[in-house]
């Protein structure tokens, strides 16, 4: 009578994942003022809504670890975010072999499938949260898009009457802030 | 083609009763008709799908038979795919009205080898198979009637859907006719090198095939068109991605050969298709509904991006256009000028507008969640 012999091993996975998403784009900076003078107004109206500038760039983060930067010379802007998990799991399996001299094979047949099994799980715990760094993302990307053109456009208002300044006196400025139109008139 | 069929020996019959040798000689003429329009693509699909056995070469009867079913049907095939159609070209600098043959008299076509490579390619691989199936690589340069044939080839073999092994095949991937025609097919998995789509192969389709550009405007035209509405069902990124750059390296390449040999008018079946699929003002999420909803925000963005490139394209011929509107009317190019800004009507400016806006929200920092924020309007408004 042949008896079985139960082999059962445990694996454990610690991982520390790092899962960032984010987009990019181009802002269009009329050339009304040298880029300098433009960049420097830009810069100024990101302040006002509560970025940290220097020469080159322009960089908010919020709360949650967005992270925006705007180049003030190129134009580009970056959206990111980034999040951090300490993984640890654990499993179990268990097999049986009825001769002695394949519990080593089996042993190692075993381990190396639960090690692919814990591998393929951290990539699944990895992509749910990725996901929820997309979603979250997702959420704020319009109200990012209108803080970045509002501050677009009133740079761009105030580089036309800097440059209107420049040509003559001005005689009237009227601003629609429904529209974004603006008149100014000038007496050269 | 069971494999049973690979067995038997070369003189047996096989299913049309004749010897396999004489057998394969009809395959390759039937696929040959089937190319140029003399059969249906249904009646060659079995032939395209299954692996079959050659003859080594073509006999006399066979030859005869080929050049008469290639001289007679590839003329009438570019006569149905579109010259049939009166309408204006340039040629040799003057703008010239007229159906194909009113417009170019006489006019030769030459096919070497290469044709003859690709109808035993087309009846000896199984194409259903991309595994099994060896790429086509023909030595030497195709003629511009070689190109014709492999542009055909990829028109019926996209019908009879086992498009797989085009992209890889080495020989469609050298002639620029079939990046033309087929951009998507050839590149969905890696768009045009440097090597492949060349400015010297451009130029010479150009120079010496301009008649067959001209016949296949309409055809490009809807070639086109289906590219631009297949990208609402694409729904992986990376497609999306590969599709959008093969457009922008073949559109750019062909303007800039265009550009160097003044016949910008060849092309015409971008603004038509431009001007076909602008009429309704579609909304932007008819080209990446597909896609709006998969990935992280850094895919999906490159993938709208790329959704674009056709449109974004357009720019090119609208700076001819501004070129041509600044050309007076006692200048020689004055009538050239004003074809480009017949045909650039199918657009206008309005199209052009649209074309940017469309751009702009694929472009934008909250395009990846544009499903959300877009009022589309529905899809059949824009497909009639």
């Amino acid at each position: 009578m042949s008896r079985s012999y139960r082999i059962s091993v445990s694996e454990t996975v610690r991982r520390h994942v790092k899962v960032d998403d984010g987009v990019q784009t181009q802002v269009e900076l009329l050339p009304i003022l040298p880029a300098e003078r433009m960049a420097a107004l830009l810069a100024a109206e990101l302040e006002q809504q509560g970025f940290e500038c220097d020469e080159e760039r322009a960089r908010r983060v919020e709360q949650d670890g967005t992270e925006i930067t705007v180049d003030l010379r190129q134009g580009t802007v970056t959206v990111r975010l980034a999040a951090v998990a300490d993984l640890e799991l654990e499993r179990q399996r268990s097999g049986s072999v009825y001769d002695p001299k394949q519990t080593a094979g089996t042993e190692a047949q075993l381990r190396e499938k639960l090690r692919q099994e814990l591998e393929q799980q951290v990539e699944a715990q990895q992509e749910e949260l990725r996901e929820q760094v997309t979603q979250q993302l997702e959420r704020k990307l319009r109200d990012i898009q209108k803080t970045i053109d509002g501050a677009v456009n009133r740079s761009s208002g105030a580089a036309l009457k800097e440059k209107a300044a420049q040509m003559g006196e001005i005689e009237e400025i009227s601003e629609d802030t429904e529209t974004g139109s603006l008149t100014i008139r000038v007496r050269v | 083609m069971p494999a049973t069929w690979r067995r038997l020996p070369i003189w047996s019959s096989s299913g049309n009763g004749l010897p396999s040798n004489l057998s394969s000689e009809y395959d390759l003429l039937t696929v040959a008709r089937a190319l140029t329009g003399g059969v249906s693509a249904e009646m060659v699909e079995p032939l395209l799908r299954q692996e079959r056995t050659m003859a080594p070469r073509l006999g006399p009867t066979s030859v005869g038979l080929l050049k008469q079913i290639i001289a007679q049907g590839v003329i009438h095939d570019l006569g149905r795919r579109g010259g049939w159609r009166p309408t204006r070209h340039v040629n040799q600098g003057q703008v010239v009205a007229g159906r194909l043959w009113e417009r170019h008299p006489v006019q030769e076509l030459s096919f070497s080898g290469w044709t003859v490579a690709l109808l035993r390619w087309l009846v000896s691989s199984p194409l259903a198979v991309a595994s099994e199936c060896q790429p086509l690589s023909v030595k030497g340069a195709p003629t511009v009637g070689d190109q014709l044939m492999l542009y055909l080839a990829c028109d019926l073999v996209r019908r009879c859907d086992c498009v797989e092994p085009l992209g890889a095949s080495v020989a469609l991937r050298q002639s620029p006719l079939c990046w033309i025609g087929f951009p998507t097919l050839l590149g969905h998995h890696q768009p045009p090198r440097a090597d492949e789509l060349t400015d010297g192969a451009l130029d010479a389709l150009i120079d010496a095939g301009g008649f067959v550009l001209e016949a296949l405007q309409q055809d490009l035209c809807r070639r086109w068109i289906a590219v631009e509405r297949a990208k609402a069902d694409l729904t992986r990124p990376k497609e999306m991605i590969a599709v959008g750059a093969s457009q922008q390296v073949v559109l750019e390449r062909l303007a800039a050969a265009l550009t160097r040999t003044g016949r910008q008018d060849l092309m015409g079946f971008m603004l038509e298709a431009a001007g076909w699929l602008l009429r309704h003002r579609p909304a932007a999420i008819h080209w990446v509904r597909g896609i709006a909803q998969v990935g992280s925000l850094s895919q999906r963005q490159e993938a709208f991006r790329a959704a674009g490139a056709f449109l974004e394209a357009l720019q090119i011929p609208a700076r001819w256009v501004e070129q041509a509107q600044s050309v007076r009317f006692f200048d020689d190019e004055y009538e050239t000028s004003q074809l480009l800004l017949t045909r650039w009507e199918q657009v206008g400016p309005e199209g052009l507008i649209h074309a940017r806006q469309l751009v702009q929200q694929m472009q934008a920092l909250d395009a990846p969640v544009l499903e959300r924020v877009d009022d589309a309007r529905p899809m059949e408004q824009v497909s009639q």
